[in-house]
């Protein structure tokens, strides 16, 4: 096993998560690697830094202000006024009650803003949580979290629902006739639904792909934007084909990043010339594979080739002989390379205010420092980044073609 | 006479906020550090540890009898963590300046009278590690903070993110690697130069 492999592994490793073969394989590596071994523990070392961070207690004034909250929400259920939409709602020091909003949506939202503005402003001048007394610090118990812990009886949040989600739509649509009154009431609707999808549609009108997240939030985003296919989904397509037809099976609408490998059984009449086919059809020496078959059989040989070469080199392989059966195995690559370029994105981004920063900090030394390593930080993360994303461009460029063939 | 959690999370159910509040109590620190370390900010860590018990309380009638209060109370601040980020992507606020700061103004902790320095150079390294976390995007900081602080497995994590468990396997990978590059930057302050 290769260090660049193995080293990809140490997470799943580190979780008991890999594949038993993988598994053998890497700890074999490790025995014999120090650099990875190496890796290894300072990975160990980082995440144990992580895990044992201490347990923070909120400021004083936190229970008091929830315990009041609780009750005003409570009073609200058994009296059984206001929607539920409203109760979804983040409360605010300014909320002025179900009746008030619902009788005078524009003057109650615009109340709210105004106290919530107040309040914040006061707040802010007197120090607001910055000035609550200190917390205290115990450490945290990875484990008492996740004691009792039976994931997958959980039950959905309400809220996420799709249901409830067009509920809510339907309600703010009616009380809140412009976009600034629902910011102000329904921000959790705002950030996983109608928001959501409004963000969807600017990205899709940049030619951007939506956003994987937004289905969680919303059923009709789902539906009206399928996500793309997880990129561990693998189609396998295998037909025999009668002797002198063959059967490329290719999907219609190939995904953007598609990995793919093709199997070819030939019989051939004269083994020598197809030897010499193949080697002219390799991408170059470096990308050319002659291994054993791993089913023992005599005549095997693998070899990558550009996707644009692929037609004629189907078209090309019936002539040295009957191909007797072909499978072609497709590994959709798209959602990781959507996701990554996304991340990249998000990265040059951060990258560009700091850069901006730094020359607005020029002679100021220690920012400059601070600065200078945070922004060499994260350029190490957009080379790994861009490094994986070279890394399934070519995969998505080249055809594995495995052929096995008889006299 | 204690009552048992389960006992508790009934009588919420019914109604009684009392129950509820003794719930509160026993996760508050929980639920604050959770939402503390996806958000990175002490000001929107109160307001979110807020809604999140405020959400779990209109919620309880869809807690089932056989669920875990801790797992689904975890869910439930995860989620409005992550409507909370993506809120901030949409309409960012920070300024340059917030952003240099990346704690967002924590309090110094209550220093104990038996250790005053042990208090301290906890903070200090809470801080520090914050200051790592809210350097990384928020994807890998979301996925680092479920499974290292929340423990969740990587089906439960692939659920939470509608993401697939492969993706789950190199996202975290990534986010780690991250992680423990930004840490050994650092190697000196976190004490790992014999690692």
């Amino acid at each position: 096993m290769e260090c660049a492999r193995a080293r990809e592994l140490l997470s799943p490793y580190l979780d008991g998560e890999l594949e038993s073969a993988e598994q053998v394989l890497l700890s074999s590596h490790l025995r014999s690697c120090s650099a990875c071994r190496r890796e290894l523990a300072e990975l160990e070392a980082a995440l144990g830094i992580l895990r044992g961070l201490p347990e923070l207690a909120p400021a004083h004034g936190f229970s008091a202000r929830l315990r009041e909250r609780l009750a005003e929400e409570s009073n609200r259920q058994h009296s059984g006024t206001g929607p539920d939409w409203e109760l979804r709602g983040r409360p605010t020091p300014g909320d002025c009650g179900a009746g008030g909003v619902r009788i005078w949506p524009r003057l109650a939202a615009a109340a709210v803003f105004v106290l919530a503005v107040g309040i914040a402003s006061l707040w802010a001048g007197l120090g607001g949580w910055k000035t609550s007394p200190p917390a205290s610090f115990e450490k945290v118990s990875h484990l008492s979290w996740q004691k009792d812990q039976s994931p997958r009886s959980l039950p959905p949040e309400p809220p996420a629902s799709p249901e409830l989600a067009r509920k809510d739509r339907q309600e703010a649509e009616q009380f809140a006739p412009n976009q600034e009154e629902m910011d102000l009431r329904l921000p959790a609707l705002e950030a996983g639904g109608a928001g959501q999808r409004e963000e969807n549609a600017a990205a899709q009108a940049a030619g951007e792909p939506p956003e994987k997240g937004a289905a969680a939030g919303s059923g009709e985003a789902r539906v009206a934007e399928p996500l793309p296919k997880s990129p561990e989904s693998a189609a396998v397509s295998v037909r025999d084909t009668d002797e002198g037809k063959a059967a490329l099976i290719m999907t219609a609408a190939p995904p953007e990043k598609v990995a793919r490998k093709v199997k070819i059984e030939l019989r051939t009449a004269d083994v020598e010339k197809l030897g010499l086919f193949l080697s002219g059809y390799a991408s170059g020496q470096d990308r050319q594979d002659v291994a054993a078959d791993p089913d023992g059989k005599p005549n095997y040989r693998k070899i990558i080739i550009p996707v644009s070469r692929m037609p004629d080199f189907l078209q090309e392989i019936e002539t040295h002989g009957v191909i007797l059966k072909q499978e072609e195995t497709e590994q959709d690559l798209t959602g990781e390379y959507l996701d990554l370029t996304g991340q990249l994105k998000q990265l040059e981004e951060r990258e560009k205010i700091l850069l901006a920063q730094e020359k607005n900090n020029r002679g100021k030394r220690e920012a400059e420092l601070a600065l200078q390593q945070e922004i060499e930080n994260l350029q190490a993360e957009i080379h790994l980044l861009k490094e994986r994303l070279a890394q399934l461009d070519e995969q998505a460029s080249f055809v594995s073609v495995e052929i096995c063939w008889r006299e | 006479m204690d009552l048992s959690e389960r006992e508790l999370v009934q009588k919420s159910k019914n109604g009684d906020l009392d129950a509820f509040e003794r719930l509160v109590s026993l996760y508050e620190k929980k639920v604050f550090t959770l939402v503390y370390r996806y958000t990175g900010n002490w000001a929107d860590a109160h307001d979110l540890a807020q809604e999140t018990f405020l959400k779990v309380y209109q919620s309880l009638p869809a807690l089932r009898e056989d669920g875990s209060f801790a797992a689904w109370l975890g869910q439930i601040a995860a989620n409005v963590c992550r409507d909370e980020l993506r809120k901030k992507r949409k309409h960012p606020k920070v300024s340059l300046d917030e952003m240099m700061s990346s704690s967002g103004g924590v309090p110094l902790p209550a220093l104990s009278a038996g250790c005053p320095e042990s208090a301290l150079e906890q903070w200090e390294m809470s801080e520090a590690v914050q200051e790592i976390l809210n350097s990384l995007t928020d994807e890998y900081r979301l996925i680092l903070v479920m499974r290292e602080i929340q423990g969740m497995s990587y089906d439960e994590i692939a659920a939470a993110l509608d993401i697939s468990p492969g993706t789950v396997k190199s996202r975290l990978s990534r986010a780690r690697q991250a992680f423990k590059q930004k840490v050994l930057a650092r190697r000196n302050f976190f004490n790992l130069s014999r690692v």
